[in-house]
């Protein structure tokens, strides 16, 4: 059987083409049909499996801003989610531990640093309302939610939760030694008694919090980049005295404490099922190269027997055998004639390949073609090339279809010290000044900045956030 | 059909079935078109849960409660309607709640079930009701009775609670414990004639996604 050479790249490229196609052409998600109508409003306009974070990052702008009711409406609403997942099977989150799916896709509540976070700043709003057993409540939940480190020793390690709990406690008429003393267990420094007639309560951050990064081949490990802040400490001048503020906690060291999780054991497998398919893809595509080049075999002519070949023009100048030579040296005469002879069949060689010349150019070209040698086909060959292939193909878009990587969505306007302080001040405004200081005490005349502490009523808690970060 | 035609398209059919199903957009997800809006009773687990405080906690504790304290004897028995203040339940567990809310059910289900056996006083009011008083007294308005009487009346019990809670969270869950308690205390011996409460616990596992 003859045949045309070479098609199998065709066929390969329409294999591609097909699974290109199918792959690209649908894998529309319910997210991507979500009808989108943009209001403005950066938590109404959020995707649903976004809306927890925008609604963390609105709080704290909002909180950084004095705009309180709204951080708390923000916050509520982003707790509840966080409470709401152990309502049952989640779809969004099983969808992100599949193959196809990246982790990215499953609704976000963050990693347990930011959820402590969120339980953080809605504990001192509920202080200002005067909720002081809500405010522990959510102190509570907040060092709940850092518990789920891998080691022991970085569990539900927040100094400044266990102490507000305490704090709290102390100021609801009960006894706070025991969450004192669990702050003091976990603080590097000595840590003020409580001081239950102090009626202004400072909650401070400076700094800037971890961000989240993937790594790993496929970026299927999550990450942790921190960057040190320049401001170590902060100190606050109101009615003569002073406050200071010294980092109690460090959101970078919460944040690189975790160790693994279990969606890193997931996300690994993926990371391995992508590389496996992306090697069985590799190899099967080798494969079908290989295979493809032994589609078609130039025939083999059997070789025509020499005797039906007649001699040309050579007979005429068939040279003497070698003993005659040696035997009786060339006459003069002889030797002439010979030369002769050899330049006429020079010029009849010469003569000759002009005239092929002439013909093979008003040769058509598929006479030419046909000149070329012919190709048999192995039928068992081209379908090994054509299934291998198809594997190839198929495998390499399964390892493309597979999404390993890791969530990096970041709550990125976290501080990342955070601190407190309390002093007694009779009611009435209050002039303040609050400066920040870098690691070798020296001010950041920058940052400085003056405020009025407003005491409304001296025997209910006032509470005041100060923040390095205006918004 | 030409053999390796054919091979082609069986492969992509092959193919085509395998990479289909994964690109149907809503399959495999439980309930893609949402719920509509459903009526629940109060006493009944809905479909979003918490391991905190929820509604159906709520009706259960202070319906015990409420029977509880029309059994006693200084409620049954009593030849005058006692008064009774209620004080702001105190939260001790991990939840942020609404302290009032187990207080306000349980005065609900004491005054529509007791009958007039007790009476409750309502110390929400106080600055309102000095300042009509004090109107009154003023004669900037009319009065019905001599306002210089002091007509407010004094408790006999104060009824309050207490909230509790034990909380647990490990890699594979969270587990969270609630101690309802409620007292009556008498006003003028600070005895505590009764005392009751209620214990629920209740554990989850989020999706290893978020774990």
């Amino acid at each position: 059987m003859t045949s045309d050479r070479p098609t199998f790249a065709g066929w390969v490229s329409r294999a591609a083409l097909g699974a290109g196609l199918l792959l690209g052409a649908g894998c529309a998600t319910l997210e991507d049909e979500y009808p989108v109508r943009f209001t403005g409003d950066p938590v109404q306009d959020a995707r649903p499996r976004d809306k927890v974070l925008v609604e963390y990052r609105e709080a704290l702008a909002a909180l950084r801003t004095g705009k309180y009711p709204e951080a708390k409406l923000y916050l509520d609403d982003a707790i509840r989610r966080i409470g709401g997942l152990l309502s049952g099977p989640d779809d969004a989150a099983a969808k992100a531990r599949g193959l196809f799916a990246a982790e990215g896709t499953k609704t976000y509540i963050g990693e347990p640093y930011e959820r402590a976070m969120a339980y953080y700043y809605r504990g001192l709003l509920y202080w200002r309302d005067g909720e002081v057993d809500n405010a522990r409540a959510c102190f509570r939940s907040a060092q709940l939610a850092d518990s789920e480190a891998e080691g022991a020793e970085h569990r539900a390690d927040f100094v400044l939760l266990d102490y507000l709990d305490g704090l709290a406690s102390a100021k609801l008429g009960g006894d706070g030694a025991g969450a004192l003393a669990r702050a003091a267990a976990h603080s590097q420094r000595e840590l003020p008694p409580y001081d239950v007639r102090a009626n202004v309560i400072f909650f401070t951050e400076f700094g800037s919090g971890p961000r989240k990064y993937a790594g790993g081949d496929f970026g299927e490990q999550l990450r942790i980049r921190t960057t040190d802040s320049k401001v170590r400490s902060a100190k606050l001048t109101v009615a003569a005295q002073e406050v200071r503020f010294l980092p109690w906690d460090d959101l970078n060291f919460q944040a690189t404490t975790r160790g693994g999780r279990v969606m890193d054991h997931v996300l690994g497998r993926k990371a391995v099922f992508k590389g496996g398919a992306d090697a069985v893809g590799d190899v099967a595509l080798v494969g079908a190269v290989i295979a493809a080049q032994n589609i078609y075999k130039p025939v083999e002519k059997k070789p025509e027997p020499k005797a039906e070949k007649k001699p040309e023009t050579r007979a005429e100048t068939k040279p003497e055998p070698v003993q005659d030579r040696k035997a009786e040296p060339p006459a003069p005469s002889r030797r002439l004639g010979r030369i002769e002879a050899i330049e006429a069949e020079r010029r009849a060689a010469a003569e000759q390949e002009k005239q092929q010349a002439a013909e093979a150019k008003k040769r058509k070209p598929d006479e030419t073609k046909a000149a070329k040698p012919e190709y048999e086909k192995d039928e068992d060959a081209a379908n090994l090339a054509l299934a291998l292939g198809a594997i190839g193909i198929f495998a390499k878009a399964i390892s493309v279809a597979t999404t390993p990587e890791a969530d990096t969505r970041t709550w990125d306007t976290l501080p990342q010290f955070l601190s407190t302080g309390t002093a007694a001040l009779p009611a009435g405004e209050h002039e303040a000044i609050l400066e920040f200081f870098d690691a070798g005490e020296r001010r950041i005349d920058a940052l400085t900045r003056k405020l009025t502490v407003t005491v409304a009523e001296p025997n209910r808690d006032t509470v005041v956030f100060l923040s390095e970060h205006p918004r | 059909m030409k053999p390796a035609l054919r091979l082609v398209s069986l492969s992509s059919l092959a193919l085509a079935a395998a990479l289909f199903p994964g690109c149907a957009t809503s399959s495999g997800v439980r309930n893609p078109s949402g719920t509509a809006v459903r009526e629940l009773r109060p006493d009944e687990a809905g479909t979003v849960r918490t391991t905190g405080v929820e509604s159906q906690d709520l009706v259960a504790v202070t319906d015990k409660m409420a029977r509880s304290i029309l059994a006693i004897p200084q409620i049954a028995r009593a030849q005058v309607a006692p008064r009774i203040v209620l004080e702001p339940v105190v939260n001790d567990t991990r939840f942020p709640i609404n302290n009032d809310i187990f207080l306000t059910r349980i005065r609900v289900q004491l005054n529509s079930k007791a009958a007039g056996r007790l009476s409750f006083l309502d110390r929400e009011m106080m600055k309102t009701l000095e300042r009509e008083r004090d109107l009154k007294r003023s004669g900037q308005v009319t009065a019905s009775a001599d306002p210089n009487v002091v007509e407010f009346r004094g408790a006999d019990y104060f009824l309050t609670g207490k909230l509790s809670g034990l909380s647990q969270r490990t890699g594979g869950g969270t587990s969270d414990y609630i101690l309802y308690a409620f007292r009556l205390t008498d006003a003028r011996t600070s005895e505590i004639v009764w005392e009751d409460a209620a214990e629920i616990k209740k554990e989850g596992v989020a999706d290893a996604a978020y774990r």
